[in-house]
C-alpha cells in the first residue's frame, strides 16, 4: 500500500500543536494531531505503510508503530484526505489492533487523532448561507460597518442577534450575572 | 477596578507578538474571561498565551481553542476572498485600498489570531459607483464587503495623499494595497475612538500596528492633523501602552486622563457589543444596557462633541450633551429605517 494524500481543494495551516486542513469542497475543517499530520504529510504515493510506521517510531518512540500508522491512515481515509480510500481491516485484525493500541494508553496523546469541525453546521462558512439576495450580491452594510453584521442564515444556531442576517435571533441572550450565552436560533 | 477587566488586560498584553509569553490562569479565571473573549473576538489571542498552562484542558480552554481553530479556518477563506476580490476590482480598472480586517491582522503573529467580520474596501470617491457595480458581479463569498467612498476616519487627509503613501502587501499571489503604516495607525486609533473603545481587539490592533512600525515611521505625519483627533490618537497609543504593554518609541509622551483607562476597563468588563436601533426594538430590555454602554459612552460622547481626551468638563455633562444630540437625531433615523423596510 502506497497511500497518497489528497491535495486538491484543501487549504492547510500548520499550528504549533496541530495541523488544520480546510476542505473547500465540504466546508469542513479537519484538525490533525501531530501523529496524524506526520503520516498525512508523508503520504506521497511512494512511502509504504512500513516506512510510515518507521517514521512514527522514530519521531514518537511508540511501541507498536504499524498499528498506529494503520489507524492514522484509516482516519485520514474516512475523512477523504487520501486520494484512494484505505481498505478497512478485517474484524479479527481490528480486534488484534485494538488490543495492541490499548497497551499504548499511557501515551494516548501520541495516538493519531483527526477531529472534524463542520463549519456548515456552525453556520459561518458556506457561501450559500451568507447571501441575502438570490442573485448573490454582496450584503451591503445597511447600518454602517460598525454593526457587526455577521450573516448567519435563518434557522442557524446563534448567540446574539447581530450574528443573524435578519439581525434577530430567537431565544439568544447574554446573561451579565452568569456571563454566559443562552443559545438561540436566527429568525 | 474590580471584575475581570484587569485580568483581561493582563491576558491580552503582548498576545499579538510572535513571542507572546505564556500565561497561567486558573480554570475559574479562564471561565470568567472566556465569554467576554469569545464575544469580542479575542479568544484566539488568549488561547495562544494559555495553551501551555494547566487550564488548557478545562472547558473554557477548549472553547478558546475551538475559537482559534475557527478563526484559522475563517482566515483561509477571507484571504482567498481578498485575493479574488482585489483581482476582480483591478480587472475593472479600480484599485482598492483594504483597511482594517486583514490589513490589521497581518501584523499579528499568526493569521488565525484575529477574526474579521467583513472586508473594508476603500475606493477613490469618484469611482465609488463603478466599484459598487463591479462588486455586484462578484460571486457570493464568505464575508460581506463594506465598500467605502474614500477612507473613513481620516477625513482630514485626501485620497491622493493616502493613496500615494499606501503600499502593496503580499497575500498569496496578489499584492493587496493597504494604507501606509502611519495612516494605518491613525485610522485604527481613530476608529477605536469613534466606536467608544469597547472592543479589546481594536486596542490590540493599535498595539500590533505600533510595534510593526519600522525605523522610518514618520511620527510627525502620523500625529499631524486637527488637534482634537491628534490628541485622541496620542491618548489611544498611551492607553495601548498602559493596558496592553505596547512598546512605544522612546520619548513618546501621552498624558492619560484618569477617566479614560477607567472607562475602557469598565467597557471591557461589561462585555457590551454595540447593536443597531432596530435590534433594540426587538430587545427592549437590553436597550437599557445598550443605552448605558453606547449612548452614554463617555469616549464616544467626548469625541462626537469635538472634545479631546484631556477635556475638563464633568463626564455626566458630556454624556448628557451627547445623549441630547442623539435623541434629536432619533426621529430621522427611524424614518430612515421605515423607508428602508417599506422598500
Amino acid at each position: 500500500m502506497l497511500p497518497k494524500a489528497r491535495l486538491e481543494n484543501l487549504s492547510v495551516r500548520e499550528l504549533p500543536e496541530e495541523t488544520l486542513v480546510y476542505d473547500r469542497a465540504t466546508h469542513k475543517t479537519h484538525c490533525l494531531n501531530r501523529t496524524s499530520a506526520l503520516v498525512w504529510r508523508h503520504c506521497d504515493g511512494r512511502t509504504s505503510l512500513a516506512a510510515l510506521a518507521g517514521l512514527i517510531a522514530e519521531k514518537f518512540h511508540l511501541p507498536n508503530p504499524d498499528a498506529v500508522a494503520r489507524l492514522a491512515l484509516e482516519q485520514l481515509s474516512r475523512r477523504g484526505l487520501l486520494e484512494q480510500p484505505v481498505t478497512p481491516l478485517s474484524d479479527a485484525a481490528r480486534a488484534s489492533r485494538r488490543s495492541a493500541l490499548k497497551k499504548l494508553a499511557a501515551v494516548a496523546a501520541a495516538l493519531p487523532l483527526v477531529m472534524t469541525i463542520n463549519n456548515a453546521a456552525r453556520g459561518q462558512i458556506p457561501p450559500t448561507v451568507i447571501t441575502e439576495q438570490p442573485g448573490g450580491a454582496p450584503i451591503p452594510a445597511r447600518f454602517g460597518s460598525h454593526d457587526m453584521v455577521l450573516r448567519l442564515a435563518s434557522g442557524q444556531p446563534c448567540s446574539v442577534s447581530t450574528q443573524c442576517i435578519s439581525l434577530y435571533c430567537v431565544g439568544a441572550s447574554w446573561n451579565p450575572q452568569t456571563r454566559q450565552f443562552a443559545q438561540g436560533r436566527c429568525a | 477596578m474590580s471584575g475581570p477587566s484587569l485580568l483581561l488586560a493582563e491576558a491580552l498584553a503582548g498576545a499579538w507578538r510572535v513571542d507572546s509569553g505564556g500565561l497561567d490562569l486558573s480554570a475559574e479565571q479562564l471561565g470568567r474571561l472566556a465569554p467576554l473573549l469569545i464575544y469580542g473576538g479575542e479568544a484566539a489571542l488568549v488561547w495562544r498565551r494559555v495553551r501551555g498552562g494547566k487550564s488548557r484542558t478545562c472547558s473554557a480552554g477548549r472553547w478558546l481553542r475551538d475559537e482559534h481553530r475557527h478563526n484559522t479556518t475563517a482566515a483561509f477563506l477571507a484571504e482567498q476572498q481578498i485575493q479574488l476580490l482585489v483581482s476582480h476590482m483591478r480587472a475593472g480598472g479600480i484599485e482598492p485600498i483594504l483597511i482594517k480586517g486583514w490589513a490589521a491582522a497581518r501584523h499579528y503573529a499568526e493569521p488565525g489570531l484575529r477574526p474579521y467580520s467583513d472586508l473594508d474596501l476603500c475606493v477613490r470617491p469618484e469611482q465609488h459607483s463603478a466599484a459598487a457595480a463591479r462588486l455586484q458581479l462578484f460571486p457570493p463569498a464568505a464575508l460581506p464587503v463594506d465598500l467605502h467612498r474614500g477612507i473613513p476616519d481620516l477625513p482630514d487627509r485626501s485620497w491622493d495623499e493616502l493613496y500615494r503613501r499606501s503600499r502593496p502587501a503580499r497575500l498569496g499571489n496578489v499584492d493587496v494595497r493597504v494604507l501606509g503604516p502611519e495612516d494605518h495607525l491613525r485610522l485604527t486609533g481613530l476608529h477605536w475612538v469613534r466606536h467608544g473603545g469597547w472592543r479589546m481587539l481594536w486596542l490590540c490592533d493599535i498595539a500590533a500596528a505600533l510595534e510593526a512600525g519600522s525605523d522610518d515611521f514618520d511620527w510627525d505625519y502620523c500625529l499631524n492633523g486637527p488637534r482634537q483627533r491628534s490628541e485622541w490618537l496620542r491618548g489611544v497609543i498611551g492607553l495601548a501602552r498602559r493596558l496592553l504593554g505596547a512598546r512605544t518609541p522612546p520619548g513618546f509622551s501621552s498624558e492619560l486622563p484618569a477617566w479614560l483607562p477607567r472607562t475602557v476597563l469598565w467597557l471591557w468588563g461589561a462585555g457590551h457589543l454595540r447593536h443597531s436601533c432596530r435590534y433594540y426594538l426587538y430587545h427592549p430590555v437590553e436597550a437599557v444596557a445598550g443605552l448605558r454602554c453606547d449612548w452614554l459612552n463617555p469616549i464616544k460622547a467626548a469625541f462626537r462633541l469635538g472634545l479631546g481626551p484631556g477635556h475638563r468638563w464633568p463626564l455626566p455633562l458630556v454624556q448628557l450633551g451627547e445623549w441630547l444630540r442623539r435623541a434629536r437625531e432619533l426621529p430621522a433615523r427611524f424614518r430612515g429605517y421605515g423607508r428602508y423596510w417599506s422598500s
